[in-house]
């Protein structure tokens, strides 16, 4: 299992000092569900979307993204499939457009230089991932998985309290949603290993995000916690939080 | 402002590129109320109550060199139409039962009169300037200024206040979803360590907030025209400071037949 907290990688954070543990959050079918953010070609895959446009100069920065991307969906399909087995219910959010001049999209996504439209191939899932029926499928306007989306709403009529993440974030778009469905009042299982970010250091980051509800947990720990014999009481207090 | 977090994905923002127009701009100050930003009270006061106070050295350091930048964008803001809005975090309630959950894990609760729920003295609400209260990090999630500021015909929100790399952070954040242009005024917010303050920067510049100086801002907006509002300055009474006050800015439709 990979470490929680990289040595250096968090300045020690005094609000730990003052603060609880994180809440452990529990998984159950009911009241949980998981959000994939970002899994279509357009972000996953480097032949489409964002892999088309990389200046030279961010080369090496993008292939290292697209290795990460690489390594957290084979995390993700276990994942799917574990929560599959459990009936948790299922969201991938993407950032498409409805229009092929993506009018719709948020300023800053129109400024990436090319716009995903839904229905076409940018837009496709990655096909290891692909959506079964039943599962919801979101296209999203900017970064976050609230805004614009629905997704709120739809968690809310579910009875869910409590979203397992995990997913691309070429923008930051995964620390975002965190922060923003913290603020909606959801419990929030981050997967950093079924995560990937563009930067060495986001990445390490995501290990060190608990705090509050927020859990932190490696992909085998959630699917650990859904075969557990109790199927409670996942997480475990580690690292400093992120959002104080 | 170079922070070391780079996106292969994102140009890199050198300037205020956008065009800075006082009266479709609005000066967000986050979270500068007595809960969070002052050693006596709040989570300073809990600081003390723990010995653990020594801790948040580097942030109160920040803090007081936060504070007079801030005063100076105050003081600019209002002759130059720019909307100035204070954010805070507060119950609507003194009983609490409205926190939101991620406040209350924590226990966080700042009922609606109590001090930490007020404004620090030197950057306090003054005239007719809005003060939103909210339970959470960011403001949107549990208020309604997404749509004060679009009735206020509002595209451009300079941050700033406490803390970088939380509240101020996730305002950042969702208002670019939210189509807003966003500045934040790097040297006017202020974080647990100077680590983290540049980490939450770096994140911010990748993900299209512009990170600007306070002395860049200010000199923007000292190339500002003056605002007037010449239905206030006609009317008796009202100060020019009462910016909108009542009466209509230059960008809005005339109600009156």
């Amino acid at each position: 299992m990979p470490p929680r907290v990289f040595p250096g990688a968090a300045p020690e954070n005094p609000y730990s000092l003052i603060f609880g543990p994180a809440v452990r959050l529990s998984l159950d079918h009911a009241h949980s569900a998981v959000v994939i953010v970002d899994p279509h070609r357009f972000a996953c895959d480097p032949a489409y979307g964002l892999g088309t446009v990389v200046p030279d100069r961010a080369a090496v920065a993008a292939a290292r993204y697209y290795e990460r991307v690489r390594s957290a969906v084979s995390n993700i399909v276990r994942l799917l499939e574990a929560c599959r087995s459990w009936r948790l219910p299922l969201a991938f959010v993407r950032t498409a457009a409805a229009r092929p001049d993506g009018r719709d999209l948020s300023p800053q996504v129109r400024a990436l230089g090319r716009i995903p439209v839904a229905g076409g191939p940018d837009a496709e899932i990655l096909p290891e991932l692909a959506p079964m029926p039943g599962d919801l499928v979101l296209n999203k306007p900017g970064s976050g998985v609230c805004t614009g989306t629905g997704l709120d709403e739809r968690l809310r009529y579910m009875g869910v309290q409590t979203v397992v993440l995990a997913g691309g974030s070429y923008d930051g778009g995964l620390e975002r949603s965190v922060r923003s469905l913290t603020d909606r009042g959801y419990g929030v299982v981050l997967v950093p290993d079924a995560c990937a970010t563009f930067d060495d250091q986001l990445q390490r980051n995501l290990w060190n995000m608990e705090s509050g509800i927020i859990n932190v947990l490696a992909t085998a720990d959630v699917i650990g916690a859904l075969r557990g014999p109790e199927r409670a009481g996942v997480g475990e207090s580690a690292g400093g939080p992120l959002v104080s | 402002m170079r922070t070391g977090i780079e996106s292969p994905f994102r140009r890199p923002e050198s300037s205020l590129a956008p065009v800075l127009e006082g009266e479709r701009a609005a000066l967000l100050v986050v979270d500068m109320q007595y809960f969070d930003a002052h050693g006596e009270w709040g989570e300073g006061k809990t600081a003390r109550g723990l010995r653990v106070l020594h801790a948040f050295d580097e942030y109160f350091t920040q803090l007081a060199e936060v504070i007079p930048r801030i005063q100076s964008l105050l003081a600019v803001s209002g002759g130059k139409g720019v909307e100035v809005i204070h954010v805070r975090v507060a119950e609507l309630t003194n009983d609490s039962r409205d926190a939101g959950l991620k406040q209350l894990v924590r226990g966080l609760a700042v009922p609606k009169d109590s001090k930490e729920a007020q404004l620090l003295d030197e950057v306090r609400a003054i005239d007719d300037e809005i003060v939103i209260s909210k339970s959470s990090s960011g403001p949107f999630a549990t208020s309604n200024l997404d749509r004060i500021l679009r009735n206020l015909g509002i595209d451009t929100l300079i941050v700033v206040g406490t803390s970088t790399a939380g509240c101020v952070e996730s305002t950042a954040s969702d208002a670019v979803d939210l189509g807003y242009t966003v500045i934040v005024a790097a040297d006017a917010c202020a974080c647990s360590t100077r680590r983290s303050h540049a980490q939450a920067l770096g994140r911010m510049a990748a993900a299209s907030v512009l990170v600007a100086s306070t002395d860049e801002l200010r000199s923007r907006l000292d190339d500002l025209p003056p605002w007037t509002d010449s239905r206030a300055a006609a009317s008796p009474g009202q100060s020019a400071t009462c910016r909108r006050g009542f009466s209509q800015g230059p960008r809005r439709k005339t109600l009156t037949a």
